[in-house]
């Protein structure tokens, strides 16, 4: 293919993410994946290898990179064909992570792969929202490797039975599911059209190649070294902690290898990250020094490569716990790869944003139904040499929505008294971290919450002589009484009791007395 | 209602105008019950009256014997430019900065170092007030007077207030109280009558944008209400929707002109789909730097969804999509070697290499220029040459980074430029789970019709339009909309309650109460829709109302299973009832054109990539005549290419009716 060609193929397939994703946001009954958009569609090419995302979540990004090599040699495909799995050490990332894939195949050849990704809101953990502090990967729900969901076009209603036996809500499950199946399907169908007016094997591999020179670029611009940088998890809400994460970038020339030596072993709570997670926190950075243009594809990653001791912190072993891996490890491992490029490139790296994504998950029972309800908290992003940092909004691996507080009293025992911004939360400096958030949750019936937090004890870094950002609070008023919660843990909540959460600020940039 | 139908028939003896105020000229469309006259002015952006007042002398008409509606940039502009007034945001205490936080998301997903948008408001301009209303409409903790004084005192020093508290829409109370407390003279909006829908942030934007324009909006249809003679029933605006309200309804509905001009263009369109027995159409405008589609399915599409500057605008406004591709769109090669158009433009200055004031870098104009789809001869807008050696130069120096000559290079720019626009077409259609292949593209402004009929093939679409007027096609919409209003209201209804449909009914008497209210005297004709979902979903498909459970529960159906391919063992329930009430307005009417005998004759010649092609003028091109591509059709301000492999007649009102060759005739109809 030429560069027309090519250039028409890459918008061709960016287009049709985009539908898939349009697809399953119309069709999905949860709020997890209609408002908060926790999901990502994505196209893949015989070897597994990523050719284009529509990707609304950073962390999705990454690992889908990482995961559909393994699945597509693992399994034995057949046109009609549909796969389901959510096991974070086979292609997935954490168990409510469930990703829906189905071949295209043309001609009787196998042409490439089309799937769907979402966080379903429980997979029948032993905790609400299958995000509690269990030490096992099965207590924190149900583990699907790959396998058929449909096989050459029949439902095999065994593969999700052990799901849809343990949910809460198995028919909201199912919905989302159908909604997965149908955008992965309508993928297949817009892979064989374009199939059907020009060869797309050979121009999805050029393309690859192609996007090979982003990734090359954007590693030639950072200086060559080694760059080290430590940063740490609080705890792993079992009392361990705290748990390094440290990195030594080793940057020659267009290539680049992330090594995560010395970092903690693995631990007994949920912040393990299977390889996967590592892999998309580490993508996510050098995603963000390509230009906004650069396309979606594993091959602007190939001329990085990652080193992380098998049994860590950053690539357990498969039974690990790993609820929080994805959600607040991930987090720390950029913090830890941004301080790195931080000390080669001062002028284009920020200060440490809030580093956590602040989730909250309430559970309770009403009228014989157990309901949950999950969120995350954004907060204050690092202030960098050209401006302060924004405030109030979710930062590196994540960007889901808030949901309305309107739509969150309609549905849940929960009254929202409080959302607003940490004013001063933000580190200062010559340029000033930005700020975090506070919200108030009053139950309005008894309940149950849990929080997995981070940056409560430390606090993200400043920069340049930039102050560090404020560590977030968690607090817990039962009666006229308020206490201090942990970062991480699961309590009981009476009627009328509130939870406040307060999110870290941004870490500042820059010496405060330059500014005057 | 007699009084009212006999001055609604004065009106058709009247002149109707329609005036579209764009950024560039205002456009004129007059209609004196027989023929219909067309005029542009300069825009005169620092009070665009001057320009209608200057096209209404122009046009020797009497300001005071006009029936005027008017497509307005005034609101948009505010937004756009942050210009509208100071205004004071009043929420419920502890959630003030709601309008600050709003969806927690970050713009660029990607960026490590995003610059800090400017606020739209300092902490100082919100303000809390207690009280409070629970999900269920119950007041539980009212205002306290102390807060009341305070609002007052801070009001004082504002021009604007917009209120919107939690719930309001399921009871008003609690804004009802702020507003009673407000000083005299001062501007407010209040949420629940703005939009009384759920989701508090989007309520609160709207409101918020309804009273920074608000103000703005008012002063200036009173002036050219004013210069029009001040007659009540005269001056009317187009709104959002695609609907026409009077000017004294328009400030107070500030948020709904955001779409004024633009709703034009498919209002016109879907008049002219009538005037050819087609209702499945999809629009294409492109412009120099953007281009706008949109999609009717026999009327057009609306969302809730719009944003305008970031901010969401969640008033019901015409579906218009737009990206930012158009014959300006600069062409180049990216780090990895592929062609790319866009997202930056040459603007009007330098503007594109054939232009020959200094733009070097080549768009998808110079590339219609290297592909002869532009003559060489012709004029562009403005009376500008075109200089074909500079575009070819610009596009031969970016073949040669790709090892293309400059026309492969140009049919590259072009190919890249249609995808993005083929891109923006299946957004509306294919991604909405419509099949464009059953759909017309009616193709208006300047640089569409380069690229109407590829696009067309590229989506398998066989039949194009260009209407007549199609330079000022949202003018001509202004004298084909009706008085229209939208009226909507959240209440979440379980299908299966016994009390259900009485409950739902109750709310559409109010509705229907309201839009009476906003067009008094006037014979309506009202469409009732409910917005409808699986218990438990955060989404909603909006279905036309039937007064039976079984019934609605049926269509709701239908429709989930044909939107997106499943439907769901779940119970069903109502969120949020609306209604449109269209009152009989006086509207344009095409007249027949006379029919032609013989061929046309060619202007001249030019050498297209399909070799040597007739350039036609517009002008001449009456019912009757027939032409098969490749050909040109010039107009002032546009042109058509005419590829090998399509045809071209033309409809008895002058429309240009492109087909596919091979189509029988049943199929072209």
């Amino acid at each position: 293919m030429n560069a027309v060609e090519l250039s028409l193929l890459a918008h061709r397939l960016n287009a049709v993410c985009d539908e898939m994703g349009a697809q399953l946001r119309r069709s999905a009954l949860s709020p997890n994946i209609k408002d908060r958009e926790d999901f990502s569609c994505a196209l893949f090419d015989a070897a597994g290898e990523l050719v284009a995302q529509a990707a609304h979540i950073p962390v999705h990004l990454g690992s889908m990179t990482w995961a559909m090599r393994e699945v597509a040699a693992m399994l034995d495909w057949r046109p009609g064909d549909v796969a389901v799995f959510n096991d974070p050490f086979l292609g997935g990332t954490h168990l409510p992570d469930i990703t829906v894939v189905a071949p295209a195949f043309a001609d009787g050849r196998l042409l490439g792969f089309s799937a769907a990704r979402a966080h379903h809101a429980d997979v029948g953990g032993v905790s609400p929202g299958s995000m509690g502090l269990q030490t096992r990967l099965e207590d924190e729900g149900v583990v699907l490797p790959p396998a058929h969901w449909f096989r050459a076009g029949r439902e095999q209603t065994e593969t999700l039975r052990p799901l849809l036996e343990r949910v809460g809500a198995p028919a909201e499950r199912l919905g989302d599911l159908a909604a997965q199946r149908a955008a992965a399907a309508t993928g297949v169908a817009r892979l064989l059209e374009l199939q059907g007016e020009t060869d797309i094997r050979a121009g999805m591999a050029e393309l690859l190649d192609a996007s090979e020179a982003w990734g090359r670029r954007a590693v030639a611009d950072i200086p060559d070294g080694v760059w080290r940088f430590e940063d740490a998890l609080e705890d792993d809400g079992l009392g361990h902690g705290p748990l390094p994460v440290r990195v030594a970038i080793a940057v020659r020339g267009e290539e680049a290898e992330v090594d995560f030596e010395g970092s903690a072993p693995q631990s007994p709570g949920p912040v393990n990250c299977p390889l996967s997670v590592t892999a998309a926190a580490v993508f996510y950075v050098f995603r963000c020094l390509m230009p906004a243009h650069a396309p979606q594809t594993s091959g602007i990653f190939r001329p990085v490569r990652i080193r992380a001791p098998e049994g860590s912190l950053v690539n357990a072993r498969p039974g690990a716990a790993v609820a929080a891996g994805n959600v607040e490890t991930s987090q720390r491992i950029v913090d830890a790869v941004l301080g790195a490029l931080a000390r080669a490139m001062p002028e284009r790296i920020p200060a440490a944003a809030q580093g956590t994504m602040n989730n909250v998950l309430f559970s309770g029972e009403a009228g014989g139904a157990r309901w949950t309800y999950y969120e995350t908290l954004g907060g204050g992003m690092g202030a960098h040499a050209g401006g302060p940092g924004l405030s109030a909004v979710q930062c590196h691996m994540t960007n889901t929505r808030n949901t309305s507080i309107e739509v969150l009293e309609m549905h849940y025992p929960l009254r929202v008294r409080r959302y607003a911004i940490r004013e001063g939360s933000g580190g200062c400096g010559a340029r000033d971290g930005g700020d975090g958030l506070v919200r108030e949750w009053e139950a309005l019936a008894d309940c149950r919450v849990s929080l997995l937090t981070e940056r409560r004890a430390s606090r993200p870094w400043g920069l340049n002589g930039g102050e560090d950002g404020a560590a977030g609070r968690n607090r817990l008023k039962a009666g006229a009484e308020w206490r201090k919660l942990p970062a991480k843990g699961e309590w009981d909540m009476r009627a009328g009791d509130v939870l406040r959460v307060e999110t870290p600020g941004g870490g500042g940039h820059g010496d405060a007395g330059e500014a005057a | 209602m007699n009084a009212e139908r006999a001055t609604a028939g004065r009106a058709t003896e009247r002149m109707l105008l329609g005036v579209d105020t764009g950024g560039t000229f205002t456009d004129f469309v007059l209609f004196d019950g027989k023929r219909v006259r067309f005029h542009k002015e300069l825009s005169t952006p620092h009070d665009p009256c001057e320009a209608i007042l200057a096209g209404i002398g122009r046009l020797g008409l009497d300001a005071g014997a006009l029936h005027l509606v008017h497509g307005s940039t005034v609101a948009t502009n505010a937004i756009l430019e942050r210009k509208g007034v100071r205004t004071l945001f009043v929420t419920n205490r502890g959630i003030e900065d709601l309008l600050r936080i709003g969806r927690q998301t970050r713009e660029r997903l990607y960026d490590l170092t995003p610059p800090v948008p400017e606020p739209w408001l300092t902490p100082e301009d919100c303000l809390g007030i207690g009280g409070r209303v629970d999900a269920e409409g119950r007041l539980i903790a009212p205002v306290p007077e102390d807060d009341l004084v305070r609002l007052r005192e801070r009001a004082k020093a504002y021009e604007a207030v917009a209120v919107c508290t939690l719930f309001s829409f399921l009871n008003p109370w609690q804004e009802q109280a702020a507003r009673a407390a407000l000083p005299e003279g001062v501007f407010v909006s209040v949420s629940h009558e703005v939009l009384a829908e759920y989701r508090e942030f989007e309520r609160a934007a709207t409101t918020f944008l309804n009273a920074y324009t608000g103000p703005l909006v008012a002063r200036y249809l009173e002036r050219l209400d004013r210069a029009l003679g001040g007659q009540r029933g005269r001056l009317f605006v187009m709104h959002s929707a695609g609907g026409v309200m009077e000017a004294r309804e328009a400030a107070g509905n500030a948020a709904r002109m955001v779409l004024s001009g633009p709703a034009g263009g498919l209002v016109a369109a879907r008049a002219v789909g009538e005037q050819l027995g087609a209702e499945r159409l999809m629009t294409f405008d492109m412009g120099g730097t953007s281009t706008d589609v949109a999609l009717l399915d026999g009327a057009p599409r609306i969302t809730t969804e719009a944003r305008v500057a970031g901010m969401p605008v969640a008033v019901p406004m015409l579906d218009i999509h737009t990206i930012g591709a158009g014959g300006g769109s600069i062409a180049w090669v990216d780090e990895a070697g592929l062609l790319q158009v866009g997202p930056e433009s040459a603007g009007a200055s330098p503007g594109p290499a054939c232009y020959g004031l200094g733009g070097e870098r080549p768009t998808v104009t110079d590339a219609n220029v290297v592909l002869g789809r532009m003559p060489r001869d012709i004029r562009l807008a403005g009376g500008m040459p075109v200089d074909a050696h500079r575009a070819e130069a610009a596009l031969a120096r970016l073949g040669a980074r790709l090892g293309l000559d400059a026309r492969e290079t140009a049919l590259g720019v072009v190919r890249v430029a249609e995808e993005k626009m083929a891109g923006a077409l299946r957004a509306v259609s294919v991604q909405r789970g419509y099949d464009p292949r059953r759909f017309a593209l009616v193709c208006f402004g300047g640089a569409g019709g380069l690229h109407a009929c590829a696009l067309a093939e590229r989506l398998g679409m066989t039949r194009v339009v260009l209407p007549v007027a199609s330079g000022a096609f949202s003018a001509l919409g202004m004298l084909a909309g009706k008085r229209q209003a939208d009226v909507s209201q959240t209440r979440r209804i379980a299908l299966a309650d016994p009390g259900a449909m009485d409950a739902a009914r109750g709310v559409l008497a109010g509705l229907r109460e309201q839009a009476e209210r906003r067009m008094p005297g006037l014979a309506l004709e009202t469409r009732a829709f409910a917005d409808m979902r699986y218990a438990g979903q955060g989404f909603h498909l909006t279905i036309p109302w039937a007064d039976d459970a079984g019934a609605l529960a049926a269509s709701f159906a239908e429709a989930h299973e044909a939107a997106y391919g499943h439907g769901l063992d779940a119970p069903v329930e109502i969120i949020t009832l609306r209604l449109t009430a269209v009152a009989d307005t006086p509207c344009v009417r095409l007249p027949e054109l006379p029919r032609a005998s013989g061929a046309p004759e060619p202007a001249g010649h030019a050498m297209t990539e399909a070799g040597r092609a007739p350039c036609y003028r517009r002008e001449i091109l009456r019912p009757g005549h027939d032409l098969a591509g490749p050909a040109l059709v010039l107009e002032d301000t546009a042109t058509l290419w005419l590829p090998t492999g399509w045809r071209l007649e033309v409809s008895p009102h002058g429309h240009l009716l492109l087909s596919m060759e091979g189509l029988n005739m049943e199929e072209r109809q």
